[in-house]
C-alpha cells in the first residue's frame, strides 16, 4: 500500500455519530474510518451493529447528528443520494435496482442515456457499456435483457451501473448474501480487479472466509462502534467472530448452584426453511431443556437461532421433528396453545412483535392472557384487574415514565422490554424462550434482564436463551450449544468450554 | 392522551380548514360566507314547532352512522373494507322483502332489521375470507363488490321483485306493522334514530371493553404483535367482516323500514360511502362516527335546503366542503408524522447537548472479563 500513503484518503470519516431517538439506539457512535485509493475494506459485524446506518449517512438517507464526511481529502456534505453520486460514492444494495423488462445498457445507463436527435441511441449505449465492461473487467452482454440474467449478472449490472456513474468508492451491502457459492468466489475476482483500477471498495459482510479473501483490511463494528482494524492475514476467523459478539462482561449472575432438574422441554429431528430475512432455517436440531435451567445458545445471528425460537412459539411451522413439553406434543400448534401450555416468549424485536407501541400499556400487559381469568368474564375485560396488573408490572420491575393508560411508544428500549418480560414471567411460566433479550439495551436494563432471568430459573423455569452476545451467553448459562449455518452444536456444559473455543465453533461449525 | 389529541384535534383542524376553503369558494360566487354558513347551520340543524330541520337531519343521519359504525369495525381490525356501500344496499332489499311478509306488529321490524343483518354480515364476510385465507386485497374486493351489489339491487328491484309496472322499478311497499315508529311524521325522524344512537354505544362497548374488541383491535394495529401474543388474526378478520356487514346492512334496513318503505332502484346512492368518511373523519371511534355522521348529514340537507333554495348557491358547495375534509384528514397524517420526526430530532439532539446520559457507557469492566476463562 505504500503507492497509496502519498495520496488523501479516498474516503475519511471523522466522529461519525448517529442517535435514532425513537428507538432510543445510539447507531453510530464516533466513529472515525479511513479508505484510501484503490483499498478494499471489509466492513463486518452483527446484525444491527450500525454498519447500514453508516452507509445510509454517506448516502444522504440518514444524517449525521456530529462529524465530517471527507472525500479525497475535502469535507463534503451529503444532503441525499444525488450528492453521494455526484460525489463519486456508488451503492450496490442487496435488493438491486433494475428495471427488469430493460436491456443491461439500458439499465446501466438510465438517467443518462445517450441520444441521437432527441431520441434515445441504443447503439451508442451498448457501445459504451460494453467499453466500460471491457475497461473494468466486469464481462456482460450489454444486449441482453436484464430479466433474463442469473443473479450475479444482475448484481455486476448494479456494479456497472454505479461505475457508469463514474463512482470512484463502490459500496457493496451484503454482497454475496444472494449469490451461490462460484458467483461469489468471482465477486470476489471482480472486487480484486476494480480494486487494481484504482477504485477504492466498501465490501459490508459477516461472512469471515470471503471478508478474508476479497478485503486489505478488515473494519469491524459491534454496537455502532469500530472495535477492530486489522490489515489482511493480521486476525484468524475466531478472533474476528470473538471481535464481533464482543468481549465485554457486563455482570456475574447469580448462577446459584441447584442441578437441573427435570426434562421441560424437547425439540428433536428440527427441520424449517430459512426466514425471509434470509436465516439459515433448521437441520435437524434437537436438544432437551430442563427445569432449573439456562440453556444457552451461542452463535453468529442468522444461523438458525430464529427459526428455532419461531418454530418452538408456534410461529413459524416445522418441515419435520417434534417439539412437546413434559411429554406432550406441541409440533404444529398455535402460539395461543404453545403458551396456555406454559412457554413464554421473550421476542427478538420488541417494537413490532413483543408490543404494539399504539396501545396503553395495561392493554400491551395483558395481551397474552387476555382471554384468561385474570384479565376476563364472559368476554368483558376486567379493567379494574388489568388496571392493577398493569400497576404492579410498573412498580416490580421499575417502568420508568410509565403509566398503565399511556401508549407505550415513547418509552426507552430498557422500559419497553421491562413490560415485556415483566408480563412474559407474570404466568409462572414453564419454559422461558428469551430471543436476544438484551440487544440495543443500556447497562442498567441489561443487568435487571439478567436478574429477571435468573431468578425465573432459580423458579423452576427452564430458560432457552439466544444471545449474539457471548459473554452474556457464559455468564447466565449452565449449559451452553452453539447454532452454526442451522445445526446446533453441543450443547456443552458450562465449564467443559470457553470463550475461545466458543468462538471457534461460531466462526466454523467445529473445533480445530 | 396523546391519543385523545391526535383522534379529536386532527378532524376539528380538517374541518376548519376545509370550512375556509368552503368560505372562499362561497365568496367566489358572490355570496358572504356568513350568510351561507348561518343558512347551512339553520336549514341543517335548527328546530321550531312549524318545522324542525334538525328532526329531518336525524333521520338522514341514521343509516349514515350505521354504515359509519360498519366502518369502524372493519377499520380498527385491519379490514379496510370499503363494502359498507354494497352492504348497505343488500341490507335494505333485504327488510323491503322481510318487511312484505305478514308478520305481527312488534316483532316484525326486528326480523327485518335481522334479515339485513344477515345479508349485511354475509356480504361483508367474502373479503374478509378472501383476505385470511388467500391474502386477496380487501380494497379492491370490496370495490367490486359494491358494484355487484348495486346492479344486483337494480336487476331485482327491476325484474324478480318489481311490484308494478312503472317508468321506474321499485318493490312492493312493507307491510305497515315493519314500519320503524316515527316521532314526527314530516322529517320522518324516529326510532331509527334512536337505534342508531343506541349501536354506537354498543359498538365502543365492544372495542373498548370485550376481549373480542381488544383481539380485533390488536390484530388491526400490530398484526405481528397479535399473532406472537397467541391471538388469530383469521378469527379477527372474520369477525370484522361479519360485524362491520351486519352493522352497515341494518343501515339499509332503517333507511327502508324508516325512510323510504320500499327500495326503488338506484337505492345504492352513496349512503355507505358517505358513512365510511364520516367514520375516517371520526377518528374511526364509534362516538366519533356517531357525532359526524350528523354533522355530515346536517351539512348535506342545510347545502340542498339552505344554500341551494335560500341563497341560490350550488348544493355542490356542501358536498365540496365535506369532501376537502377527508382530504385534510389524510394529508395530515404525513405532516403530522413530519412534525413529530422533527420534535424528536430537536429534543435528541438537547439530550445529546447535555451530556451522554442516553449513551451507553463504555463500559470500564470490558477490559476484564469477569466470567470468561473460568478456572
Amino acid at each position: 500500500m505504500s503507492i497509496v500513503s502519498s495520496e488523501a484518503p479516498r474516503l475519511e470519516l471523522r466522529g461519525l455519530r448517529k442517535y435514532f431517538p425513537a428507538s432510543g439506539v445510539l447507531a453510530v457512535a464516533d466513529v472515525s474510518l479511513e479508505v484510501a485509493v484503490g483499498e478494499v475494506v471489509a466492513l463486518i459485524g452483527e446484525n444491527g451493529t450500525g454498519k447500514t446506518t453508516l452507509m445510509n449517512l454517506l448516502f444522504g438517507v440518514h444524517h449525521a447528528d456530529a462529524g465530517e464526511i471527507l472525500i479525497d481529502g475535502r469535507p463534503v456534505v451529503i444532503r441525499d443520494q444525488q450528492d453521494a453520486i455526484a460525489n463519486g460514492l456508488g451503492m450496490v444494495h442487496q435488493h438491486f435496482e433494475l428495471v427488469p423488462s430493460f436491456t443491461v445498457a439500458q439499465n446501466v445507463l438510465l438517467g443518462r442515456e445517450p441520444r441521437k436527435r432527441g431520441l434515445f441511441d441504443n447503439a451508442e449505449a451498448e457501445r459504451r457499456v460494453a467499453r466500460l465492461a471491457e475497461e473494468t473487467g466486469l464481462a456482460i452482454d450489454p444486449s441482453r435483457r436484464v430479466a433474463d440474467l442469473p443473479i450475479g449478472t444482475q448484481q455486476r449490472v448494479e456494479i456497472l451501473k454505479a461505475l457508469a456513474a463514474d463512482a470512484r468508492l463502490l459500496i457493496l451491502d451484503e454482497p454475496t448474501a444472494v449469490l451461490t457459492p462460484s458467483e461469489a468466489d468471482e465477486l470476489v475476482a471482480m472486487v480484486r480487479a476494480l480494486a487494481a483500477t484504482g477504485r477504492s471498495v466498501v465490501f459490508i459482510s459477516h461472512k469471515l472466509p470471503e471478508v478474508q479473501a476479497v478485503a486489505d483490511r478488515i473494519v469491524v463494528m459491534r454496537k455502532g462502534r469500530v472495535v477492530g482494524d486489522l490489515r489482511r492475514g493480521n486476525a484468524s476467523d475466531a478472533e474476528l467472530a470473538l471481535l464481533m459478539v464482543g468481549r465485554e462482561v457486563l455482570l456475574v449472575a447469580d448462577r446459584n448452584e441447584g442441578a437441573a432438574g427435570r426434562p421441560l422441554l424437547e425439540v428433536s429431528g428440527a427441520v424449517a426453511p430459512p426466514t425471509d430475512e434470509g436465516g439459515s432455517g433448521l437441520r435437524d436440531v434437537g436438544f432437551t431443556l430442563r427445569s432449573h435451567e439456562v440453556l444457552g445458545i451461542a452463535g453468529v445471528s442468522g444461523n438458525g437461532q430464529d427459526e428455532l425460537i419461531e418454530a418452538i412459539a408456534g410461529l413459524r411451522p416445522l418441515d419435520a421433528g417434534q417439539v412437546s413439553l413434559e411429554g406432550v406434543g406441541l409440533t404444529g400448534s398455535s402460539p395461543a396453545r404453545v403458551r396456555s401450555a406454559g412457554i413464554a416468549h421473550i421476542a427478538a424485536d420488541r417494537m413490532h412483535v413483543g408490543l404494539n407501541l399504539d396501545a396503553s400499556l395495561e392493554e400491551n400487559a395483558a395481551s397474552t392472557a387476555y382471554r384468561s381469568r385474570r384479565f376476563s368474564r364472559w368476554g368483558v375485560v376486567r379493567k379494574g384487574l388489568r388496571r392493577r396488573f398493569a400497576e404492579r408490572l410498573i412498580a416490580d420491575y421499575e417502568v420508568r415514565g410509565a403509566s398503565p393508560t399511556r401508549t407505550v411508544g415513547s418509552l426507552s428500549g430498557g422500559n419497553l422490554q421491562k413490560i415485556v418480560i415483566g408480563r412474559e414471567l407474570s404466568g409462572s411460566p414453564k419454559v422461558v424462550l428469551a430471543n436476544q433479550p438484551t440487544r440495543g439495551l443500556d447497562v442498567g436494563s441489561i443487568e435487571f434482564v439478567h436478574r429477571a432471568l435468573s431468578a425465573a430459573r432459580r423458579d423452576g423455569c427452564g430458560v432457552l436463551l439466544v444471545s449474539a452476545e457471548l459473554d452474556e451467553i457464559l455468564a447466565l448459562s449452565d449449559r451452553i450449544a452453539v447454532m452454526y449455518n442451522g445445526e446446533l452444536i453441543g450443547p456443552y456444559d458450562r465449564f467443559e468450554v470457553d470463550r475461545e473455543r466458543l468462538g471457534q465453533i461460531m466462526a466454523r461449525g467445529k473445533e480445530l | 392522551m396523546e391519543r385523545v389529541i391526535r383522534r379529536i384535534g386532527m378532524p376539528v383542524l380538517a374541518v376548519a380548514i376545509a370550512l375556509a376553503v368552503g368560505a372562499v369558494l362561497v365568496s367566489a360566487l358572490g355570496q358572504s360566507p356568513i350568510d351561507a354558513a348561518s343558512t347551512v347551520i339553520s336549514a341543517g340543524f335548527s328546530c321550531d314547532p312549524a318545522y324542525c330541520n334538525l328532526g329531518g337531519t336525524l333521520a338522514f343521519a341514521s343509516p349514515i352512522i350505521f354504515c359509519a359504525l360498519g366502518a369502524v369495525v372493519s377499520l380498527r381490525s385491519g379490514l379496510f373494507s370499503i363494502g359498507q356501500e354494497g352492504q348497505y344496499a343488500l341490507g335494505g332489499l333485504a327488510a323491503a322483502v322481510v318487511g312484505a311478509l305478514t308478520l305481527p306488529a312488534g316483532v316484525h321490524p326486528l326480523v327485518c332489521l335481522a334479515a339485513a343483518a344477515v345479508v349485511g354480515a354475509l356480504w361483508g364476510v367474502i373479503p374478509a375470507l378472501l383476505k385470511a385465507f388467500l391474502g386477496v386485497n380487501e380494497l379492491i374486493i370490496t370495490i367490486v363488490l359494491n358494484a355487484i351489489a348495486g346492479l344486483l339491487v337494480d336487476f331485482l328491484v327491476n325484474y324478480p321483485l318489481r311490484a308494478e309496472a312503472s317508468t321506474v322499478g321499485y318493490t312492493r311497499p312493507i307491510a305497515d306493522t315493519a314500519k320503524l315508529p316515527l316521532f314526527d311524521t314530516s322529517t320522518k325522524v324516529g326510532l331509527a334514530f334512536v337505534l342508531a344512537v343506541i349501536a354506537c354505544g354498543l359498538v365502543w362497548f365492544y372495542l373498548s371493553r370485550t376481549t373480542a374488541g381488544y383481539e380485533q383491535r390488536m390484530s388491526g394495529e400490530a398484526r405481528l404483535f397479535a399473532r406472537y401474543s397467541g391471538m388469530s388474526s383469521t378469527r379477527s378478520l372474520l369477525r370484522a367482516g361479519l360485524i362491520g356487514g351486519a352493522l352497515a346492512g341494518i343501515g339499509g334496513g332503517v333507511q327502508v323500514l324508516g325512510t323510504n318503505y320500499r327500495v326503488i332502484e338506484g337505492f345504492s346512492d352513496g349512503t355507505g360511502f358517505t358513512g365510511l368518511t364520516a367514520a375516517i373523519l371520526g377518528g374511526t371511534t364509534a362516538i366519533g362516527a356517531g357525532i359526524v355522521g350528523v354533522f355530515y348529514a346536517g351539512v348535506t340537507v342545510g347545502a340542498v335546503n339552505g344554500l341551494q333554495i335560500v341563497l341560490g348557491v350550488p348544493r355542490e358547495i356542501g358536498s365540496t366542503v365535506l369532501a376537502l375534509m377527508i382530504v385534510f384528514v389524510a394529508a395530515q397524517a404525513p405532516l403530522l408524522t413530519r412534525f413529530e420526526r422533527a420534535l424528536a430530532r430537536r429534543r435528541a439532539n438537547r439530550l445529546i447537548d447535555e451530556g451522554d446520559t442516553i449513551l451507553p457507557p463504555d463500559d470500564p469492566r470490558a477490559a476484564e472479563p469477569v466470567t470468561a476463562d473460568r478456572p
